[in-house]
């Protein structure tokens, strides 16, 4: 399904059979004079793995702060498992929070923590589990990502990709119904970045959660995606398969797709 | 950049109102903090490690600020006293003065200097390079995890060193008029004991907790409100090390009025 901006209306984005996990409806955001959101109407289907893009400065990272509660919209509604998050108080966030994994864009892990700790972290925070089944399952988290055998490192002695995987584990780690990604790619070689497309893919087949994606790496969104949606001037202007996308005759979303620098972008903004 | 009609943006006006919004957030967040401090989960391994850095990290700069702070006051007071031939209220001015002022005022600022400014640049990393966010993204109450533990620690800690340092302080003017300038020392002691009470003592632990909260509070919320990158981080801890000497310089102030008065 493709729209446009004038098509961008609430009913958009799902089929009656597609439930989603995430809702966001007529949702306006700005930072003084600068508009992010400007009636944005999004659905984040349940158990897929949903890709977002968009330029840089597009509000990728602010629609992540908005699901985990960090910000607010000035106006509109966002829907977590069809409830509105605009009555959520604090318990209500701490609960969403706790079903929902995150990989932050720079990894965010903690410097001062091994990797074993770093993962172990969620898993001692909320669980009554013993040491003995925290590290089974903090090995059984960071096998399923390849660094079983860096336990005792620190994220300073890691790779650029290595501190992606652990946070990958450390996202994962309690089994999380909603998986946020930030730029997974982001400062990767080409290499590196399909193998973490690869560990999204088996993961996500191992965890059938839902999984968001903010990237603007069109080669990982079109190998990996379920549902690609593209944001462009604070709207939704593509929602569709991955098919959908290569096929699409949007100028917009083709030239983004390509990289083109002639069609309908403000490339100096 | 547009006009703005921000009242925090005017000349004299903004300094106040900002400087009044920064009161009103660091009194919320150190209440929250400590009402942190009570509530469950308890996370005894974070509040050791910060017990000891505080403590055990700052014992061999208390032992030396101590030490030559009894020292100097000896031999100053010493050469003052004996122009009254009243050389024999040695051990008490200096006794009395490490442990009403110099005592905890010294150590704390020697704590600031060493553990409120590590406080502030490791939790202004962790801010600008979104580990807070991360905490948080998790479920877990980044002021109870990160800063009720230091405030905690703060509070018990300031006043064992503050202790620390008195006892060193008055060592050392024990050496000094004793060992080099000749004082009976049955004197030193025995002027000590008479003129010592135990409120002082309470008074000047009571004094070194609160500077022990003061400097933990605004090391951690300065580290908190740390924004852009490596300057950034810079900023947060010069910063608060200047708001936490200068507090803790007010704040002696009005606590030993309250105190003489009370």
């Amino acid at each position: 399904m493709i729209t446009n901006n004038k098509a961008n209306s609430k009913n958009t984005t799902t089929t009656p059979s597609e439930e989603s996990f995430v809702k966001f409806v007529d949702v306006h955001k700005s930072f003084g004079d600068f508009t992010v959101f400007d009636g944005l109407n999004l659905n984040i289907l349940k158990g897929k793995i949903n890709f977002v893009v968009g330029r840089s400065g597009s509000g990728k990272s602010v629609m992540l702060k908005h699901i985990l509660g960090f910000l607010q919209p000035d106006r509109g509604d966002i829907f977590i498992e069809n409830k509105n998050t605009k009555l959520f108080n604090t318990k209500d966030w701490q609960k969403t929070r706790k079903k929902v994994g995150m990989l932050f864009q720079d990894s965010a892990l903690f410097d001062s923590m091994s990797v074993f700790e770093n993962v172990a972290f969620p898993i001692r925070e909320h669980t009554k589990k013993s040491e003995k089944e925290i590290k089974e399952l903090v090995s059984q988290k960071l096998s399923l990502v390849g660094l079983d055998k860096h336990h005792k490192k620190l994220p300073a002695e890691l790779s650029g990709g290595m501190r992606k995987r652990v946070a990958l584990s450390r996202a994962i780690a309690l089994n999380p119904d909603l998986v946020l990604f930030d730029e997974p790619s982001s400062g990767l070689d080409p290499i590196v970045s399909s193998v973490v497309d690869k560990l999204i893919l088996d993961i996500h087949s191992n965890l059938k959660s839902t999984f968001l994606i903010i990237s603007h790496d069109m080669k990982g969104t079109l190998k990996i995606a379920h549902r690609v949606s593209m944001l462009y001037d604070g709207k939704l202007v593509f929602n569709g398969t991955s098919q959908e996308l290569t096929n699409t005759t949007n100028p917009l979303v083709k030239q983004f797709v390509h990289g083109r620098l002639d069609g309908p972008f403000n490339i100096f903004y | 950049m547009g006009k703005s009609n921000k009242l925090s943006d005017y000349i004299i006006i903004g300094p106040i109102i900002n400087g009044l919004a920064w009161l009103g957030d660091i009194t919320k967040v150190t209440l929250l903090s400590l009402f942190y401090i009570f509530l469950p989960p308890y996370r005894p391994k974070i509040f050791l490690a910060q017990l000891y850095f505080i403590g055990n990290g700052s014992l061999s700069v208390i032992l030396l600020t101590g030490s030559f702070t009894g020292m100097v006051l000896a031999l100053q007071m010493f050469e003052v006293l004996k122009r009254f031939s009243s050389e024999s209220m040695v051990g008490a001015v200096v006794a009395l003065s490490l442990t009403r002022e110099l005592g905890p005022v010294l150590s704390a600022l020697m704590v600031n200097a060493r553990a409120g400014s590590s406080m502030a640049a490791e939790i202004g990393t962790m801010k600008v390079t979104e580990q807070i966010m991360a905490i948080e993204s998790m479920a877990v109450n980044s002021y109870q995890y990160l800063i009720s533990p230091r405030i905690f620690a703060g509070i018990l800690m300031m006043p064992a060193l503050n202790i620390i340092s008195n006892v060193v302080g008055v060592l050392g003017g024990y050496f000094i008029t004793v060992s080099l300038l000749g004082l009976d020392p049955g004197l030193y002691f025995n002027k000590i004991d008479d003129f010592m009470e135990v409120r002082d003592l309470v008074n000047s632990s009571l004094k070194a907790a609160i500077f022990g909260l003061i400097l933990t509070v605004v090391g951690s919320y300065q580290g908190f409100n740390t924004s852009g990158g490596a300057k950034g981080v810079g900023k947060a801890t010069t910063s608060a090390v200047v708001i936490s000497a200068v507090l803790i310089l007010a704040f002696d102030y009005l606590l030993t009025s309250f105190m003489i008065q009370s």
